[in-house]
């Protein structure tokens, strides 16, 4: 499903998103964030919770669905604390729950955008996301809700993955491009076209 | 009666994690069945009046092959877990928990509610009776069965903790 080869050239154009990501971050919060670290897997969602903590742990996630040409999920998963921490960097300290919600929102908006910008015009198709929504939840509850709508096969998904690195110092959160079965099919397919395959 | 958690004493059993789709089945009176983080996904617990308790982690409303695992899809485990249980459906009460709309407006489908209709109608159909649900809502929950004080407990995010004993009396003994 996911071969060596097919996940190197992902990988790739995902660094080329995650890069832009970034840029774009970085522009409009006025402070220096990173998304490295690409990873291109194919995870079944307990290994993703474990990967994060365990099902019952609090999670502070950022999700948006893929629409348009290619469907699929977006997700930003931070820890708490880390949510805090970032909340802390770039809010007042008596900023309200609605604008700290907003703030990761956006953030989620951002890196999700500029990632879906480089991969469809390399792809050469339209691609779209509903309005993010921030949810304080259980970490299994929020990937055992989103992980089944795209998966490929039974129990599991491919992911792009990448951490977000702040100022300098690397904040717990994950982001995550999980698109679905026949969103994979297509990105597959054009990145085999590429290699010459 | 106080609650289990209130009399402490749970860190001395043994917690046998059931992820997404999987199931366990436990007569072990050291044990706690325990899924952790249920959104959209439903603990199904099937219980009998004086044996084994069964726990499965419902996924999703549908299987779409016969290879996939019985306790992931809600119209699949009920039939499963009963044949596991053994014995008949008189002998057998039913507890629910989860089917959150986890993203009610991130235009994702709200499989939490299809989950539990399906399972709903799977037990009514089996002629299972259901003791117990706390079900919907916007959150996630955690549900834990300990087999030995024949307890279930729901811990719900920003909602008050549940607490069921599981029923001893047959269905035509109960009030």
């Amino acid at each position: 499903v996911l071969d060596e080869a097919v996940r190197q050239q992902m990988a790739a154009l995902a660094d080329l998103g995650f890069g832009e990501s970034g840029h774009r971050l970085s522009a409009l919060l006025g402070t220096e964030l990173r998304l490295e670290r690409t990873e291109v897997a194919l995870w079944s969602a307990e290994d993703l919770i474990r990967a994060h903590g365990r099902g019952d742990d609090g999670v502070v996630a950022v999700v948006s669905r893929l629409t348009g040409d290619l469907t699929g999920a977006v997700l930003l998963l931070f820890t708490p604390a880390s949510a805090r921490c970032l909340e802390e960097m770039l809010l007042q300290a008596d900023e309200n729950e609605e604008m700290r919600s907003s703030l990761l929102s956006e953030v989620g908006n951002i890196a999700a955008g500029s990632f879906l910008t480089v991969l469809g015009d390399w792809l050469g198709v339209r691609l779209s996301l509903t309005p993010p929504v921030a949810v304080r939840d259980l970490l299994g509850a929020v990937l055992g809700t989103v992980l089944p709508l795209v998966e490929l096969v039974p129990d599991r998904v491919v992911g792009f993955g990448t951490n977000l690195i702040a100022q300098g110092r690397p904040i717990a959160a994950t982001f995550l491009f999980l698109p679905d079965a026949a969103a994979y099919a297509r990105i597959r397919e054009r990145v085999a076209r590429a290699a010459g395959r | 009666v106080p609650p289990a958690g209130e009399r402490g004493g749970l860190e001395d059993l043994a917690v046998v994690e059931v992820g997404l789709g999987g199931y366990a089945l436990s007569g072990d009176p050291g044990e706690v069945l325990a899924a952790f983080g249920l959104g959209s996904c439903v603990g199904l617990v099937l219980c009998q009046h004086h044996g084994p308790c069964a726990l499965a982690h419902v996924v999703l409303p549908h299987a779409r092959s016969e290879r996939d695992r019985p306790t992931r899809y809600a119209d699949t485990a009920v039939p499963f877990l009963l044949a596991a249980l053994g014995g008949g459906v008189g002998d057998v009460v039913a507890y629910l928990a989860g089917g959150a709309s986890m993203f009610p407006t991130a235009a994702l489908p709200d499989i939490g509610a299809q989950n539990v209709a399906v399972l709903e109608s799977a037990l009514a159909r089996e002629g299972v009776a259901l003791a117990g649900r706390d079900v919907g809502g916007r959150h996630g929950r955690t549900l834990k069965v300990l087999v030995g004080r024949r307890e279930i407990l729901v811990a719900g995010v920003g909602s008050a903790p549940r607490r069921w004993v599981v029923e001893t009396a047959s269905k035509e003994g109960r009030a």
